[in-house]
């Protein structure tokens, strides 16, 4: 059996793939359909110091090969995940990532410091990437000196590994990737959604009620792989692949340019155990190029 | 239990001028579904179009197969149209929270506008199996978009069909055939159930008798999962936002104002 464990810095994965943030809820919604026990790791919905209506309906388009949403981090907030939430996601046997999402400096602060010394949390994914909500957001994203500052408030109130997402909605990705790492963030994941529109011609209406959305789904993936191995070129810390993944061969993309580990989001929709299938599928292709270890596959593109 | 099975299509044929039923073999799904849920359909392999589209249930055949109705209105239902007999498609379901057929109430009335008869059906055969008292009304825009209630085996005694040009039935729509109806029923001792366009359902929501007896209505969203996790589909309830594809597709009129 070829051995799919990876390490992000301290942490150990039992396989490389990971479910997006915002795609699989808070795990519950999928325990029906496969065991979740498979999974390298559960990025759980992005949670804000207080609960969040979200953005007003429709929040998604079907666009070419993707999709935009709009959902403006529409959550239960902070308190009553660690309540409701968390207790299920501590009894599984994998990795539980949490995202986190503040308005101000302020905000990132006090959610990791509420955060701090909770058990069944492995990561923290420090969502400074939205698209979709007015304040703040994405100006944390595109900012390098503001992803500096919101990295190193979380650092600050944190025992957690701390990975901080990235948006693709940027000049120079290196650059953001590279101050992130300057303030001490363990680890980085990318992309987040870019942002897009869509018209309906009939009505000459936005079709999403909050005009502009995020795009996700295999549209985006070359752009995502792109910007993975220019991220890995550019920094030292390990970095998480995000981008259109649906298939183990798309997966293997961000693996071969240098992610140690990947995360798996629209597809979540279309098939709910597809995180499954690609790791099974990752574990098909090891055998079949008589590989032992995920690790003989990260970073070895051939250029 | 939820399950994502490639099911084969036993059935795909035109019903009117602009709907098909599909016949679909999937057991464990048609056992544990309930009327008012749904399917989750992937149309095609591949990535375009991605998301899988979702469908009511309109019913079990004598076979146990899974039916359909899919009205041709974009790129999905096309695709799904075009399918020949034994092809095969991704099935996700049952989902969502169905119809609660209320134990209290001696009558049942379904008002189901043009397509909106799809969760309606499955409900209306699942009464006639128990032998519950119904009368079903659908409207239609004409009588080429008229759905054969036949092919479900339903007594026709029960159903009343309007159409607004009056080709067929009632000349008008499914509500003023209601409303017509209104003083020969006993209301309060009745349970209504709806599903249509979002004109005829706003029409039915500000009727006064539904303040004391709520309908249960179903009702439709673009979604990305199906499964409460992306909350892509919600609505606007009284209450704050709802996800037609967890709290829904079936709600009661007590928890919505207006549908936009």
């Amino acid at each position: 059996m070829p051995d799919l464990g990876v390490n992000i810095g301290p942490l150990k994965l039992k396989n490389p793939v990971l479910v997006a943030s915002g795609t699989f809820g808070y795990g519950d919604e999928f325990k029906e359909i496969f065991d979740l026990n498979t999974l390298g790791g559960i990025v759980v919905k992005g949670i804000s110091l207080r609960p969040k209506e979200g953005n007003p309906p429709p929040r998604i388009a079907e666009t070419p090969c993707g999709m935009l949403n709009s959902i403006g981090l529409e959550n239960i907030g902070v308190e009553r995940f660690l309540k409701e939430r968390l207790p299920f996601l501590k009894e599984l046997k994998t990795e539980i990532f949490v995202n986190i999402y503040g308005k101000s400096i302020e905000e990132y602060a006090e959610l990791a410091s509420i955060l701090k010394g909770v058990e069944g949390i492995s990561a923290l994914e420090v969502n400074i990437s939205c698209p979709n909500v007015k304040e703040g957001g994405m100006i944390f994203g595109a900012d390098p000196r503001w992803a500096s500052r919101v990295t190193e408030a979380v650092l600050k109130n944190t025992d957690k590994m701390v990975i901080v997402k990235l948006s693709p909605n940027v000049t120079d990705i290196r650059m953001i990737a590279s101050v992130v790492e300057e303030a001490g963030a363990h680890a980085i994941s990318l992309i987040n959604t870019i942002t897009g529109m869509k018209v309906d011609v009939q009505s000459r209406r936005p079709v999403l009620g909050n005009i502009v959305g995020g795009l996700s789904g295999p549209a985006i993936r070359p752009v995502a792989v792109y910007m993975v191995y220019q991220v890995v070129k550019a920094v030292d810390i390990p970095v998480i692949g995000i981008g259109g993944i649906v298939s183990a061969e798309d997966a293997l993309e961000f693996l071969i340019v240098g992610a140690r580990a990947v995360q798996v989001g629209t597809a979540n929709f279309i098939h709910p155990d597809i995180a499954c299938r690609i790791i099974k599928g990752l574990e098909e292709y090891l055998y079949a190029n008589s590989m032992n270890s995920i690790n003989d596959i990260i970073g070895s593109l051939k250029t | 239990m939820i399950k994502d099975i490639q099911s084969t299509i036993v059935k795909n044929i035109p019903v009117s001028n602009d709907t098909h039923l599909l016949a679909l073999d999937c057991p464990e799904i048609a056992k544990a579904a309930t009327p008012g849920q749904f399917l989750m359909i992937k149309v095609t392999d591949g990535a375009d179009p991605l998301l899988r589209r979702p469908y009511s249930i309109s019913g079990i055949d004598q076979d146990g197969n899974m039916l359909l109705l899919v009205r041709i209105v974009g790129k999905g239902s096309r695709l799904l149209k075009a399918k020949e007999k034994g092809e095969k498609i991704w099935v996700l379901g049952p989902l969502g929270k169905g119809f609660d057929i209320s134990e209290r109430t001696q009558f049942h009335i379904l008002i189901g506008g043009g397509i909106g008869i799809a969760p309606l059906l499955f409900l209306c055969q699942f009464m006639e199996k128990r032998g519950i008292k119904y009368i079903f009304i659908m409207g239609f825009k004409t009588r080429d978009e008229v759905i054969p209630a036949d092919l479900w085996k339903l007594n026709e005694q029960k159903i009343l069909i309007s159409t607004e040009d009056g080709s067929i039935g009632f000349r008008g729509n499914c509500l003023q055939l209601f409303f017509n109806y209104l003083n020969k029923i006993d209301l309060e001792n009745s349970t209504i159930y709806a599903c249509g366009p979002p004109k005829m359902l706003n029409e039915l929501l500000i009727i006064p008798e539904l303040k004391s007896i709520p309908a249960q209505i179903s009702l439709e969203s673009r979604m990305a999962c199906g499964l409460g996790a992306c909350r892509g589909c919600v609505i606007k309830g009284k209450e704050g936002y709802l996800r037609v594809c967890k709290e829904g597709p079936v709600f009661s009129s007590k928890m919505i104002t207006r549908i936009e």
